[in-house]
């Protein structure tokens, strides 16, 4: 996959429980989560969004919006780190049933959506 | 165990709660849709073939966010979508025409049947009663939540 993404494979860090790989793509990082005594069949994209900006609860129906828009179990999700305040996406997939390419290109739309919402609210150029 | 379609699902599941097998036609879009209704919850099975061939699509409608509580509640919301980061496809969202909050989830067709997900359905039915009481789900219902959407579909 890192192949695919033309960037260097650093291998995963241990965080506890969880091995972190951080994947910089272009305006942000992608984080591939495994918790591989928990959940070892499934891993996690997340991008970390940042602070909503303008009126919060504004911004949060906004992603309730979107989630509701998001069908289908191939779709990433919105929701928000608790300890941070900020919006993040995430999306979890098998790793039984999932090719390196299947993953680079869930990889390339999550981060399409990333910096488009980051374009659209924050004024972030990718 | 073998593989339903989504017109079987339904079926079955009418057979399950004794409703009478509605008319499943397809839309212009190829989709289909059956509402039920489980203790004043309503929930929506569609599948959508364009989407998701292999899922039926489950939304249950949790209801408004009341307005003086509003920031609170979808920041609560939004936390749980951020727990549930394991399973796969499920999250709160907002049908923004009827201001409603739904959970929505994708029920995998293969290995599924009409008595599983009635039994994750009457589950739901009752974290959404709580919900509508409290606007909060306790931490009992984020579990549940969790719980019963992990099991055996992943």
């Amino acid at each position: 996959m890192c192949k695919l993404l033309d960037i260097p494979d650093t291998g995963p860090d241990q965080h506890g429980a969880l091995q972190v790989l951080r994947l910089p793509l272009q305006a942000v990082d992608v984080f591939l989560l495994h918790a591989t005594e928990a959940t070892p069949d499934t891993a996690c994209l997340v991008i970390a969004l940042g602070s909503l900006p303008g009126d919060e609860l504004q911004g949060w129906q906004q992603l309730l919006d979107a989630n509701h828009a998001l069908r289908g179990s191939s779709a990433p999700r919105f929701a928000r780190d608790p300890q941070t305040n900020e919006a993040v996406l995430q999306h979890a997939f098998s790793l039984e049933r999932v090719t390196p390419e299947e993953l680079q290109a869930k990889i390339t739309a999550m981060v399409h959506t990333a910096t488009d919402w980051k374009k659209r609210h924050l004024g972030v150029a990718s | 165990m073998r593989n339903l379609s989504f017109m079987q699902l339904c079926a079955a599941l009418c057979d399950e709660t004794g409703m009478p097998a509605p008319d499943l036609s397809p839309d212009d879009e190829g989709n289909t849709a059956l509402a039920i209704t489980v203790d004043d919850v309503e929930i929506v099975l569609s599948h959508e073939p364009r989407i998701a061939p292999d899922d039926a699509l489950v939304a249950v409608t949790f209801g408004e966010v009341p307005s003086n509580d509003a920031l609170d509640v979808c920041r609560a919301l939004m936390d749980v979508n951020s727990l549930m980061l394991w399973n796969h496809s499920c999250s709160f969202g907002r049908d923004a025409s009827a201001s409603e909050i739904v959970l929505q989830y994708a029920y995998p067709l293969p290995g599924g049947s009409a008595q599983d997900l009635y039994a994750r359905i009457c589950e739901l039915a009752e974290i959404v009663q709580d919900w509508r009481e409290h606007r909060f789900l306790s931490p009992t219902g984020s579990t549940l939540i969790g719980s019963i959407m992990r099991s055996g579909t992943c």
